[in-house]
């Protein structure tokens, strides 16, 4: 499996950190809260659409949509196990990489 | 509820396009409308608008370019061959997509484009979306054209639209062989009882006949019938839409309901739609015109007469017959005739004839700021094009023929004026809208919208510009060979004809702001000249509100000249009284007509002089008012003292007369003492003072007479109150006082004198506004041009001024270099531009007041004006070209 990009990797644990609540706007949100304010919309929704491609996300629809947006349902997308393996694997490989090296960055900051 | 805030259809059609509808799009847009409506609820609709539009943008751009790469992928080298053959829809999206690209890596470029077709289409469009609905669409009538006003004119005195009398009115519907049908009404404001509250109505007494001549149907019941026309049996009446929605919950079962007009039971058989009352009228209601006995005086002119003209008479026929029965009528009756004629014209150059000069030089000035938005791009994309020719040299060598490139570049242009159409009708939505809301009282304003046809014309001549200005570079990019573009180094060249090119549409901009901006300017000074003129009286904290006294309390004695109506004295007795027991009060005063109200004018005579020919006889403004008004109103007396209140009913029978019409009658004599014969009593001049402006500031002033109102009382009152603070915290005590004496009578047209005076500036205020707006953006634009033009003159000769500066030349010698030549082009063409613009200023003189329309000051000003414009717009890059760097310019080669 190829590795996880940065942003996917953001998308991905945004989506965990939402919960029931992962939907494109709240994702948005988290991810722009945690620091990534010029996240742009489009490059969120493109995201969002490769991972649930690659199989790595798994999105339904939430019943009928309201008028208010446009008859066109939110839909909330959950994190697949083979998204965790990713994840997982992702973070291992930085861990890796960083060990041994606080001395030349320093801690990592906020 | 309303409904759910939603972006405009089309934008969402597009984007819908743009990112297909696969549920991550489709989820994508539902989040994006979700927010929208979340923030619009949350705040100003133009903020959620405008993150609307970023956010979409953001979607389109990322998921879009999402798509192309999965095609590209998927299409193999089989594919791609395939693709040669492709439909041109496809080629053009390439084309669009390749645009797209090409206009987001120059951000500045592409918005300064798109924010200048948006100003000039947007203006336009809003412009003539109001010129059109105010001016050229017709009446809401059927055959409008055929419709006319017969006004009467007196050329003795030199009045014209003059209303016609009730006898000359029968004789001309005997006499006349030009109309189908005559209609005549007659305006009065009556009080409607028998609802919650009385209230204030403007009424409309009309002739048999006058809703079929108009073509106007009722919407319930019916309307007059002929019997109805007759005293004694028009105890009937119509009401309008609006008054039957107001204050008839528009319930249907109105019809056959009792309603008291002025303490006179009445009932309702007909509702009419609003196109009833004539366009420029507030009719609320309708009653039928019965002649009486008051109708007998052919010399009391008080119906507005309205006529359908026969199928082959036109205007000027029907003119040339009634100047005839008018002719006919003056042979007959000359004592009340003598030098009278009659006055046809259109009913819709009746409704629009005072704002048709404004209207039209907005229209002018917005036009030509089209030109100008549609030079400045067109000075951007040569630009831009020069400084392409690198890349496009590239692109040619690496295999592109020259007709894709010419269409490439032409699609960049299309997409630019898209775009800009797009703001700009957007713009021209949220301007009308503005209009609507601030502009001033014109008839049919309220009606205006956004028009399609005015849309596609702006829309049409920004696309054309585009297309003519984009292809000049794309066509000599096209025939160029790559080996030139390359070998220069990518130092951009434009050849001297597009130098000249460019030169040209920005010594154009500077021609077209000058005019704008000497426009401008002219309105500026006359509209300072305006606020100089002092009105005669003082208006701060002055209360005006008018008061009717009609009703079966108050029962006008019979018989004429009044002198004496006790019902009126004691009202104004006790509403003084009342009024001055509040603190607040400082001066109470009653007169028949307000300071700012022209009111009427009544024939005068000086006792002891020889009596004038019939017809020849003087008149002078008819002014009753109370003890105590020229002190209310801070009007200082000039001579003599002014009304007490022992000028009362059986005293004798005093005048107080103005400046105008002591200069009038008594030049050079002691108008004090003198006697004047007003409604056939003589009076005695006890006072003058100095002109009150009642026209209006932009009238002169005129002769007056003002006369005790205890000794001619008048039914009709205008109650004026001076308070310490703001005129209208007034309002309670009055409304308490005047209910507490007779809580039957209404207070009507309650207002500040001084919102009385600006509303007679509101619409010279706003012609003002907007073309001082205009003005604004063509100095701008003028001054983006020229910034334009010189700077890329610097930036071609970079490598000149290095070696100059490397050679010794002063920092400041190559400022006054670059300077100078932005300067001589702006020169001349200011000068043209002042020259145009003086030819000009004519067709403006009806819009003018105190200023010659070649006002040396504005002609001083504006010139110098654009003069530092140009200057500044120079001076920017003649600083960027000291700062180069010998070494750096030279090495670049």
């Amino acid at each position: 499996m190829a590795a996880l990009g940065e942003f996917e990797q953001l998308v991905l644990l945004a989506v965990l950190r939402t919960g029931d609540e992962a939907y494109g706007t709240r994702i948005l949100q988290e991810i722009r809260t945690a620091g990534v304010r010029r996240a742009s919309r489009g490059a969120v929704y493109v995201t969002l659409g490769r991972l649930e491609e690659k199989g790595l996300l798994r999105g339904r629809p939430s019943g009928e949509g309201t008028s208010e947006r446009g008859g066109r349902p939110r839909r909330y997308l959950r994190v697949t196990g083979d998204g965790l393996r990713a994840l997982r694997s992702s973070r291992a490989t930085l861990v890796r990489l960083w060990a041994g090296l606080e001395g030349v960055l320093g801690e990592a900051e906020g | 509820m309303s409904a759910p805030f939603s972006p405009p259809s089309l934008l969402e059609r597009t984007l819908v396009r743009i990112v297909g509808d696969t549920p991550t799009s489709e989820a994508a847009l539902g989040d994006l409308r979700e927010e929208l409506a979340a923030r619009a609820r949350g705040g100003a609709a133009w903020r959620a608008w405008l993150w609307y539009a970023r956010e979409a943008w953001s979607l389109a751009w990322a998921i879009g370019r999402e798509r192309r790469r999965d095609a590209a992928w998927r299409s193999s080298a089989l594919a791609r061959r395939r693709r040669q053959g492709d439909s041109i829809m496809r080629i053009l999206l390439n084309d669009m997509w390749f645009a797209a690209r090409a206009l987001r890596r120059r951000p500045l470029f592409a918005s300064l484009v798109i924010a200048t077709l948006a100003l000039g289409i947007g203006g336009n469009v809003a412009v003539f979306s109001v010129v059109d609905s105010v001016l050229l669409r017709p009446l809401p009538y059927p055959d409008p054209e055929r419709l006319v006003i017969v006004w009467e004119n007196d050329r003795l005195r030199g009045t014209d639209e003059e209303a016609v009398s009730a006898p000359d009115f029968r004789d001309f519907t005997e006499m006349n062989r030009s109309f189908a049908a005559l209609a005549a009404r007659a305006r009065l404001d009556r009080t409607l009882g028998a609802l919650a509250e009385p209230v204030r109505v403007s009424s409309a007494r009309v002739s048999a006949g006058y809703f079929s001549l108009l073509g106007v149907r009722p919407i319930l019941g019916r309307v007059f019938l002929a019997e109805e026309q007759e005293p004694g049996k028009d105890g009937v009446v119509v009401l309008t839409e609006g008054l039957w929605r107001a204050r008839f919950g528009a319930d249907p079962r109105v019809i056959g309901e009792r309603v008291i007009l002025d303490g006179e039971p009445r009932s309702v058989v007909g509702v009419v739609p609003a196109a009833a009352r004539m366009p420029g009228l507030r009719d609320e209601l309708f009653e039928p015109l019965a002649f009486g006995t008051n109708d007998q005086f052919r010399g009391r002119h008080n119906l507005r007469v309205v006529a359908r003209l026969e199928p082959e008479a036109t205007v000027r026929s029907a003119q040339a017959d009634m100047s005839g029965v008018m002719k006919r009528l003056e042979e007959l009756y000359p004592d009340d005739n003598l030098g009278r004629g009659a006055l046809v014209r259109s009913l819709q150059d009746e409704v629009v004839g005072d704002s048709r000069p404004a209207l039209l030089l907005l229209f002018g000035a917005v036009g030509l700021l089209l030109l100008m938005a549609c030079a400045s791009v067109a000075n951007l994309i040569l630009t831009r094009g020069l400084g392409r020719e690198r890349e496009l040299a590239i692109r040619t060598s690496l295999g592109a023929g020259p007709l894709r490139l010419f269409r490439q570049l032409l699609t960049e242009s299309v997409l630019l004026a898209a775009l800009g159409g797009a703001a700009g009708a957007l713009l021209a939505t949220w301007l009308v809208r503005l209009v609507r809301a601030l502009g001033p009282e014109l008839p049919r304003l309220d009606q205006a919208s956004v028009d399609g046809r005015a849309l596609g014309f702006a829309l049409a001549a920004s696309l054309a510009s585009a297309l003519v200005f984009g292809s000049l570079p794309a066509l000599r990019a096209a025939r160029r060979r790559p080996q030139a573009g390359l070998s220069e180094g990518g130092r951009s060249s434009g050849s001297a004809r597009s130098q000249g090119t460019r030169k040209a549409l920005a010594a154009f901009e500077l021609v077209a702001a000058v005019v704008l901006v000497a426009g401008a300017g002219l309105l500026v000074r006359s509209f300072w000249k305006l606020q100089q003129v002092d009105p005669g009286f003082d208006p701060r904290g002055l209360l005006l509100a008018r008061v009717s006294l009609s009703g079966p309390g108050y029962v006008f004695p019979k018989g004429w000249p009044v002198h004496d109506w006790p019902a009126e004295s004691a009202f104004t007795e006790a509403l003084t009284a009342r009024l001055r027991a509040n603190p607040g009060v400082q001066a109470v005063a009653f007169a028949h007509q307000g300071p700012t109200d022209p009111g009427w004018t009544t024939g005068v005579t000086i006792d002891g002089r020889p009596a004038p020919a019939p017809g020849e006889q003087d008149e002078a403004s008819f002014r009753p008012v109370s003890a105590g008004y020229f002190q209310a109103l801070g009007i200082p007396l000039a001579k003599g003292r002014e009304f007490s209140r022992f000028d009362s009913a059986g005293r004798p029978l005093v005048a107080v007369v103005n400046e105008a019409f002591a200069a009038r009658h008594f030049p050079g004599a002691e108008p004090l003492g003198q006697r004047i014969v007003v409604a056939r009593a003589p009076r005695e001049i006890v006072g003058v003072v100095p002109n009150e402006r009642f026209s209006g500031l932009e009238a002169g002033p005129a002769t007056a007479m003002y006369l005790p109102l205890a000794q001619n009382p008048q039914p009709a009152l205008v109650v004026i109150a001076r308070g310490a603070g703001s005129p209208l915290d007034l309002v309670p005590a009055l409304r308490d006082a005047v209910r507490g004496i007779d809580p039957t009578l209404a207070l009507f047209e309650v207002e500040a004198a001084e919102a009385a005076l600006a509303t007679s500036m509101e619409a010279r205020r706003f012609t003002l506004l907007l073309l001082g707006t205009f003005a604004a953006v063509a100095l701008a634009l003028a001054a983006v041009g020229i910034y334009g033009v010189v700077s890329f003159a610097v930036t071609d000769r970079t490598r000149e001024m290095g070696l100059r500066m490397a050679l010794g030349a002063e920092p400041r010698h190559v400022f006054r270099m670059v300077v100078r030549q932005g300067l001589g082009l702006s020169l001349a063409a200011i000068a043209a531009g002042t020259v145009l613009a003086l030819f000009l200023g004519r067709v403006m003189e009806r819009l003018l007041f105190g200023v010659e329309a070649r006002d040396p000051v504005t002609f001083a000003v504006v010139p110098a004006i654009l003069l530092v414009a140009a200057f500044l717009a120079s001076a920017v890059p003649a600083r960027r070209a000291t700062r180069v760097d010998p070494t750096t310019a030279l090495r670049a080669e």
